[in-house]
């Protein structure tokens, strides 16, 4: 599913820089459990830096899947991840070479019970400028056995600005009914 | 169209065991706390939705290098592993609830925070064992209380 971002939807003006700005600019909430990519393009370049809020759950047969991303549809070997996991009593950290996605966390899948969708919190700081870009995200999953909270840092290799972004299950597997992706941007 | 919205702010006046946020508006699709909080004594701080004081509550956190999990309890912990609340230094936590109206999602706020007890910084993810939209959060210290100036700040995020 994609979604472009329309520039009615970015229409406050730019105000001097004095006014703080929290805009809303898209959100998608699937209605089945047929999407296996959620993707946001035509991104505006007038804002300083993007905030993403979600709630995911996937439908595949299992207890976990991770959230990956892809940045302007870059299927590159260009994702470099660093994270901070805990997982019930424990906690690990490790960073991996570079990939083809990044991962942003860890959700619920289809053999949790229903009520249970991991929450995400992300933010891409500077997204227009020319350096490298950094995406963070910090991720929580919680049910009666089963609990993850992570911290993930992915470096995207590139210093083209961010235009689309595009989220889908790092384990294969479509997006469950009533997730959840909203984007915001910062001045 | 501005979308992080001040909805309020409690701020203690005289020190008590409990901060609470009752009748939050369901318009938004996101509320996130703003915590700035002193205690009189070195203290842990709970959390509870909606009132309800059976053990329906499960919390994972995670502090400096370990984490702990709790299931079945009848409070969220902000910080289990130690105390949060210091008489000396301001604790800061934020704590968000995505979809917290959400009838098909149980609530499953994330917190960070920093604990000036013990210089540690963490986080928590928690659940309430509920899909009823979450209307009143208390916050609440185990022992001691909130000392006079401990804020709370409520705000509503659009989508």
């Amino acid at each position: 599913m994609s979604f472009t971002l329309l520039g009615i939807l970015n229409s406050q003006a730019a105000g001097g820089g004095a006014t703080p700005t929290f805009d809303l600019l898209a959100t998608e909430i699937m209605t089945n459990n047929s999407t296996s990519t959620i993707e946001f393009s035509s991104i505006p370049t007038d804002y300083k830096h993007l905030h993403i809020r979600a709630r995911v759950r996937f439908a595949n047969s299992a207890n976990v899947n991770d959230l990956a991303f892809r940045i302007n549809n870059d299927t590159g070997i260009v994702y470099t991840e660093h994270y901070a996991r805990g997982a019930g009593g424990s906690i690990s950290g490790n960073s991996s070479s570079e990939t083809t996605r990044g991962i942003l966390g860890s959700t619920s899948a289809a053999n949790q019970d229903s009520g249970i969708f991991g929450s995400f919190v992300i933010d891409i700081a500077n997204y227009r400028g020319s350096n490298k870009k950094t995406v963070k995200s910090w991720n929580g999953v919680t049910s009666s056995s089963f609990m993850r909270l992570t911290q993930h840092d992915t470096v995207f290799d590139r210093t083209s600005a961010v235009s689309s972004l595009q989220f889908f299950a790092g384990d294969s597997g479509n997006f469950d009914t009533n997730t959840r992706i909203s984007i915001y941007g910062l001045k | 169209m501005a979308t992080y919205t001040h909805i309020a702010t409690v701020e203690k006046t005289s020190a008590s065991s409990t901060i609470v946020f009752n009748n939050i508006p369901q318009s938004y699709q996101d509320i996130v706390f703003h915590c700035d909080m002193l205690g009189t004594t070195n203290d842990y701080v709970y959390m509870r939705v909606n009132g309800v004081t059976s053990s329906s509550y499960s919390n994972l956190e995670w502090y400096g290098n370990s984490s702990q999990a709790v299931y079945s309890f009848s409070f969220m912990p902000l910080a289990w592993s130690n105390a949060i609340l210091s008489s000396s230094s301001r604790a800061k936590a934020v704590v968000e609830f995505l979809d917290y109206s959400d009838s098909n999602k149980n609530p499953n706020p994330i917190t960070q925070h920093g604990n000036p007890y013990d210089g540690r910084m963490g986080g928590g993810s928690g659940r309430y064992k509920n899909s009823a939209a979450v209307t009143r959060v208390d916050f609440i210290t185990s022992s001691g209380n909130f000392a006079v100036g401990s804020k709370i700040h409520l705000f509503g995020i659009e989508a």
